[in-house]
């Protein structure tokens, strides 16, 4: 009876599980397809007609099972360019040149505050 | 108060525009425009001054403005009515205001920030703390964030200060207020949320007639962003006329990372000749020219909305 329950509690599982999992190999399959540099909950639940906070789940699911990883972007206006830093960047300053930006400025400094960026997703394998 | 907060308060009052200070100092005909306003802080109470500052960035300071997408604006409220702060604090609490039913609260912040100066006669470092004023304004809706501009140049500043310098080597920048007053909002045990996407508002915008828009940055994809500028000076064209192809792709794009509007005639509550940088992707608002006659706060509510 015990394991009757069990294997009956795990069955209903399944169908969720399936279900997430498709969704994650559509995430990534999204992202191989587009070449789109990040995804954010807005942009995917654009994409997929849900809301930003399922999204934002589904997301934070596919960092879960390793498949994708958080980072930041910082768009801020003091920047010439838009960027992807790790969340361990946050708090830290870093030279633009660091970032890859090649220009005048790119001796320039700029402090990753945290109220300056917002979260974004890339893939796991992602350098 | 002390000497240099009557001078700033003359600086703040002074940005009000000439027909307001008139209007205001009416009792004091006839002496000059800087003994009016004194004579007008003198003659006031704290919490007059405080209600006079919060009715400048309603209507009539020259300002910044940064917009956020609050998480649970009743807890940071009740977090802000709660927490304590004094003057020596680098973020203080001036003044509150609260709605009726307790779901919007509008604050007025001096915020400190360590100013360097070069001294005209003996070339040394003169620092000074200087007090910013920064209206906060939290409801279910938005979290706003005014910072008032304080570009004076070094002749100014000497005037505030007391000093002959020669040299600013601190730059007043909007976005440091605003981190300050989030990072307040933070160790107060409130929820600042995540700053707020008014690209559409933005767009809305752009697409009136009554609108001049003299550049654009937006973005293309997740992966870059594609700007288009037409050039200054005499006879400039707006985007519109000069480049219709580059404009519609500008107000056809889902997020705006930045614009320069001039306002061809009144509209959105901001009077002909108005000049705004908007940076919608990020949420903020850079007013580059007097408000006085405006109504800003209009204006700012209505980029705020969802």
């Amino acid at each position: 009876m015990a394991s009757l329950k069990l294997w009956l509690n795990h069955s209903a599982w399944w169908p969720w599980l399936a279900k997430r999992f498709f969704r994650l190999e559509e995430i990534e399959r999204f992202v191989a397809t587009t070449g789109e540099r990040y995804l954010d909950a807005d942009l995917w639940a654009g994409i997929q007609g849900i809301s930003t906070d399922e999204a934002e789940l589904q997301l934070q699911e596919g960092v879960r099972a390793g498949r994708l990883q958080q980072c930041f972007l910082y768009e801020w206006s003091d920047s010439p360019v838009q960027f992807i830093v790790p969340r361990d960047f946050i708090g830290r300053k870093v030279k633009l040149a660091e970032i890859g930006y090649v220009g005048e400025d790119d001796t320039r400094t700029i402090e990753i505050s945290p109220f300056r960026v917002r979260a974004v997703f890339i893939t796991a394998d992602a350098e | 108060m002390t000497d240099l907060e009557k001078s700033l308060y003359v600086a703040w009052i002074g940005r009000f525009g000439k027909k307001k200070v008139l209007e205001l100092t009416a009792n004091q005909a006839g002496a000059k425009t800087s003994d009016r306003i004194r004579a007008l802080i003198k003659a006031s109470s704290q919490a007059t001054l405080n209600a006079l500052l919060l009715e400048g960035f309603r209507g009539y300071f020259h300002q910044t403005v940064f917009l956020r997408r609050p998480k649970q604006a009743g807890q940071t409220i009740q977090a802000l009515l709660k927490v304590k702060s004094n003057s020596d604090d680098r973020v203080h609490v001036q003044s509150r205001e609260v709605s009726a039913n307790g779901d919007r609260a509008r604050l007025l912040l001096m915020v400190t920030r360590r100013m360097d100066f070069v001294l005209a006669q003996s070339s040394s470092i003169h620092a000074v703390d200087v007090p910013f004023p920064v209206a906060l304004d939290i409801s279910n809706n938005a979290l706003i964030v005014q910072v008032m501009t304080m570009q004076s140049g070094v002749f100014t500043w000497g005037k505030i200060v007391g000093q002959d310098f020669r040299r600013i080597l601190t730059f007043v920048r909007a976005d440091f207020f605003n981190d300050q007053v989030l990072a307040f909002i933070g160790s107060s045990g409130g929820d600042s949320g995540n700053y707020l996407d008014c690209s559409k508002r933005a767009v809305e915008l752009m697409k009136s007639e009554r609108v001049d828009t003299y550049g654009g940055k937006y973005e293309a994809g997740a992966d870059g962003h594609t700007e288009h500028k037409t050039v200054r000076g005499k006879g400039k064209k707006a985007l519109r006329e000069s480049r219709p192809k580059d404009f519609q792709s500008l107000i056809g794009a889902a997020r705006i990372i930045n614009c320069e509007l001039i306002f061809r005639s009144k509209h959105a509550g901001l009077e002909a000749g108005s000049k705004v940088a908007l940076y919608p992707s990020i949420g903020k608002i850079a007013f580059r020219s007097n408000l006085e006659g405006c109504d800003p706060d209009g204006f700012i509510k209505a980029m705020a909305k969802p």
